[in-house]
Order: C-alpha cells, then sequence, then structure tokens
C-alpha cells in the first residue's frame, strides 16, 4: 500500500514589492512578513500535512523608470529557504521606501520580470507562485522607455505581458497548471485588467494610497498556503 | 439482487480541528437515500468573512450548501429541483456577507465549494440512482468488476491519473458569484454496488486511482464488520492525505456485510495481481486499468 508514499511539493515564490514613498507606513511589515515567510508558510502547510521538498524565493524590488532611474527595478536570483536564509535577510532588510515620483508605478515591468524567472519545473507537485504588494495603480509598459535605465526585451503592452502569462490557447512562459498570481493591489488599472482577464489569479484588492493596512497578514499566508 | 439500502455511513476528518472546509450529509427513508461530500476550494475562498464568525467563504460554504441539499432532500422534491436549493443557500450566504468580503480574479469566487452526491429512489422493483456534481469532488461506483469514477471532473486536465501530479484548475464549481452547473445524472441500478461520494482529501494524496481502489477493497475485505471497516478506512485515508476528507458510502443490493466483502474478493485478488505489483510504472499499468474504471465516463 501507499503508507509510506507522500506527495511532495516543489514551490517556487516571486515577491514582487512596491517599494515607493507610499508604501513607507507598511514596508516594515511586509520586509517582516517576508522573512517570516519560510516559517509560517512551511508550519501552515505541515499543520495540513504537506510538505515541502523545496522552497524557492525570489524578490523583485519596483518603483518607477521615470523618477527614479538606477533605484527603479532591484532583481534577486531565486533564494534557497532555509538553506539561503541569511543572504535573503540582508537583501530584504535593505529594502527601503522612498521615490515613485507620480502616484502609478511600474507594477508592470516588476510582474514581467517575475513571469520570466528561471521557473523550477521538476518535483512531484510544482507551485509557481507570484505574490505582488503594492498600494499603487501601474503605469502602461514601456511609460518610462525614455529612462537610459530601462531594460531591453521588456513586454511592449499589456497585451505582449498576457501571452507571456498564458492562457487556454497560448501556453505562455509558465506551467499552465502551477502557476498563481496572488494581487495585494488596489482595484485599479492595469491590476484590475489582470485580475478580469488573466486565469489562475486572485486578487485582494487593497485602498489605493492607503497602504495595505486593510490585509490581515494571517489570511495572506493562509491564502498563499491554500494555493500551494 | 435485494433491492434496498445495506448500510450508509460516513468517514471524515479535519486536518486543522475548527477549519476543516469539508462537509457532508446523508440520510436515509425508507424508500430514498442520500450521500453527499462537499469540499470548500480553500485557495479561491480563502478570504475571512466578519460576519460569519471570520471563518473563510469556503468553510461557510460547504456547510451552507450541505445545509441547502439537505433541505431539498427533506422537501420530497425530485432531484432536478436540487440546484435551486443550493443556489438558495448562496443566495442567504451573499445577503449577510459582509462587504469587505470581496475578491476578484479568475480564481476568487465568493463562497466557492464543490458538490460530489449519490441520491436514490428505492422500491421492490428497482432502485434509481441520481449523481449530482460539480467541482473535482467525485462520485463512484465500487462492484465485483472493480472501482468506477461516475462524475467527470470540472478540471481542466487529461485523467484521473494525470491530476494527481498536475493539479488541473477547476473550471465549474458552486459559488456565489459566477455562473456553474450542478452536473446531474440518472440511471437504474441492475446489480448490487457500492456508492461514495468522496472529496479529493480521500483519493488526490494516493499514487494512483489503482491505490485508492486497493484501500477502499483491502480494507473492506479484512474488516470484521461494519465499523472495523469505517474505522480501517478512516485509518488509512489519514495516513497518507494532506487535506480535509469526506469519504460518504451507500451501499444498495447486498443482503449483508458478508456478501457484500465476498462480492469483492475476487476483485481483491485481480487488483493484487495485475495492478499493484512491487516497483511497477503506475503509468503504465493505468493505461490499461482506466478501461474499466472509466467506462461510465462520457
Amino acid at each position: 500500500m501507499g503508507s509510506n508514499y507522500k506527495l511532495t511539493y516543489n514551490v517556487d515564490m516571486v515577491f514582487c514589492i512596491d517599494c515607493t514613498g507610499s508604501m513607507d507606513n507598511i514596508i516594515e511589515i511586509v520586509k517582516t512578513n517576508a522573512l517570516n515567510f519560510y516559517n509560517d508558510v512551511t508550519n501552515t502547510m505541515a499543520a495540513k500535512n504537506k510538505h515541502i521538498t523545496q522552497l524557492r524565493v525570489r524578490v523583485v524590488a519596483f518603483r518607477d523608470y521615470v523618477a527614479d532611474g538606477a533605484d527603479a527595478m532591484m532583481v534577486t536570483d531565486f533564494f534557497r529557504l532555509p538553506q539561503d536564509a541569511a543572504t535573503f535577510e540582508k537583501c530584504v532588510r535593505s529594502l527601503r521606501a522612498d521615490g515613485g515620483g507620480d502616484d502609478p508605478e511600474d507594477g508592470l515591468e516588476a510582474l514581467a520580470y517575475a513571469i520570466k524567472s528561471k521557473w523550477d519545473t521538476e518535483g512531484m507537485k510544482r507551485r509557481q507562485v507570484i505574490v505582488v504588494w503594492t498600494d499603487a495603480a501601474t503605469h502602461p509598459l514601456g511609460f518610462g522607455m525614455n529612462s537610459g535605465f530601462y531594460p531591453k526585451g521588456m513586454a511592449r503592452d499589456i497585451r505582449e505581458l498576457s501571452s507571456w502569462w498564458g492562457n487556454a490557447q497560448e501556453k505562455g512562459l509558465m506551467d499552465r497548471n502551477a502557476k498563481r498570481l496572488l494581487l495585494f493591489a488596489p482595484d485599479a488599472p492595469d491590476w484590475n485588467v489582470i485580475s478580469r482577464n488573466w486565469d489562475n489569479v486572485l486578487h485582494f484588492p487593497s485602498e489605493a494610497g492607503n497602504g495595505l493596512q486593510n490585509l490581515d497578514y494571517e489570511e495572506i499566508i493562509n491564502v498563499i498556503a491554500n494555493s500551494l | 439482487m435485494k433491492h434496498g439500502l445495506s448500510c450508509l455511513f460516513v468517514v471524515a476528518e479535519e486536518m486543522v480541528a475548527g477549519h476543516g472546509e469539508d462537509s457532508y450529509y446523508y440520510a436515509a427513508t425508507e424508500n430514498r437515500f442520500i450521500a453527499a461530500a462537499f469540499d470548500g476550494c480553500g485557495g479561491s475562498g480563502s478570504k475571512k468573512y466578519e460576519n460569519y464568525s471570520k471563518q473563510t467563504g469556503a468553510y461557510v460554504a460547504s456547510r451552507a450548501v450541505s445545509g441547502g441539499v439537505k433541505t431539498w432532500f427533506d422537501s420530497g422534491k425530485k432531484e432536478n429541483e436540487m440546484q435551486s436549493y443550493v443556489q438558495a443557500s448562496l443566495d442567504v450566504l451573499q445577503k449577510y456577507a459582509d462587504a469587505g468580503g470581496r475578491v476578484f480574479g479568475s480564481l476568487g469566487k465568493a463562497f466557492p465549494t464543490t458538490a460530489a452526491i449519490v441520491s436514490g429512489n428505492i422500491s421492490k422493483r428497482n432502485t434509481e440512482i441520481t449523481l449530482s456534481w460539480a467541482g473535482d469532488s467525485r462520485c463512484y461506483l465500487l462492484n465485483a468488476n472493480g472501482l468506477h469514477q461516475l462524475t467527470s471532473d470540472d478540471l481542466d486536465d487529461e485523467d484521473a491519473m494525470s491530476n494527481l501530479y498536475n493539479d488541473g484548475i477547476m473550471t465549474n464549481v458552486i459559488n456565489a458569484s459566477t455562473p456553474f452547473t450542478l452536473h446531474q445524472l440518472s440511471f437504474r441500478l441492475n446489480e448490487p454496488g457500492i456508492f461514495i461520494a468522496a472529496t479529493d482529501g480521500c483519493f488526490g494524496y494516493l499514487k494512483s486511482p489503482m491505490e485508492f481502489e486497493n484501500l477502499l477493497v483491502d480494507s473492506l475485505v479484512r474488516a470484521e464488520n461494519l465499523q472495523s471497516w469505517k474505522k480501517d478506512l478512516n485509518d488509512r485515508i489519514h495516513a497518507v492525505t494532506g487535506d480535509d476528507y469526506t469519504l460518504t458510502v451507500a451501499a444498495i443490493g447486498y443482503a449483508s456485510f458478508l456478501e457484500m466483502q465476498r462480492s469483492l474478493l475476487a476483485r481483491h485478488k485481480i487488483l493484487n495481481q495485475q495492478y499493484l505489483i512491487p516497483d511497477y510504472d503506475a503509468n503504465v499499468l493505468w493505461q490499461q486499468y482506466k478501461q474499466e474504471y472509466s467506462r461510465y465516463l462520457g
């Protein structure tokens, strides 16, 4: 019988974190949550008798190419947790909330970086999860392309970014069954365009300009654990 | 075949006490019975509601819909009216939900739950069975020919084997915010059989569908009596699962527990000789096994 048989999970997560000035009142909370994340998720999973074989986390910190130039985007490789916990902590603690210029931010570029991650394709069960934390609407893709720091090979528009995500007809860059997008973002363009049109999306609307205080951390952890 | 209900019971457990998102309902009268399992969808229904004791939409939905199905059963109305009772239970949930409970996105649904329901009308001459379902919970028939999945999963995936590893996305689920279908299928039962309504916590953490059949059959043929079968089923599922689980069982047409056991002895042997070979390639065996397992699927 299969009593010794246990399903195991390989989980890749990318945190896209808005680090502009308006996030000032909650950035420390987001950072603390990110650092507690490994223990919280594995404990929640273990309580459900689910065992993560490998958990990798990547950070994409974003602002605004026009306003912040070289500081507009900070992208890391995947950290393997708990092995790389010290480096991951150093990275997360370095995040600070400032800049951003106008109200919308370059969240779509951050999402594009996340989608193009080098996802793990091994393991019995896989999850490829992107989590976006922001209190702002997005600029259209390419808004900051006149900045000398704007990345080459970026999706030209939301249509191309949608094709990177994929759908039932178009494969996309991520595993169709493993991918999940969790948006902790306002009900504002283009987050609401994405949540209305892309598959495998959960969007918890936050109040624009008022941080993410109305979202309970325990609930977020449960959302993520239940998405695995 | 002796027309009538031979046994009716449930095996269920929560992974986290007080927060289980499964629910069930089973009941019988002189000439009707029902065995139903519901699985609140924890991912899409993870929003907590202040007005519902800070429980999740998934937790509340499976219980409310179970209650709606109970109300339908008690009303004595025909199966084709069941969906209106399910809808009514969701309408009540929506009406009293706090406004802050909105979740957007293709996975974000208000009060989502699966359902797998076996109901039957029994007369002296025959037994009419109706299956009602939505989502990835399943109705099965276990008889001398083996285990048969009777309900097609509402999943964006290939079959029962591939879904054990791929976790396809649900394409239809009972919920309060988007249209859904409660599928129904009715037929006449001509031979004894054990009907099972199960949530994926029962079958989704095993290596193959063959392992699930073996869990059921091996447990049954080794049991001393109905109570010990029930306990052993619980122990075996508990040992492998990673989720809340609910298994409701309704056996029809057996004169005794012993007769039910005897009816599966030959199958037990075949299962062990042909489909549970040590170090077997489950995918290869599945190709052969699924011919009978899937014979009632459209």
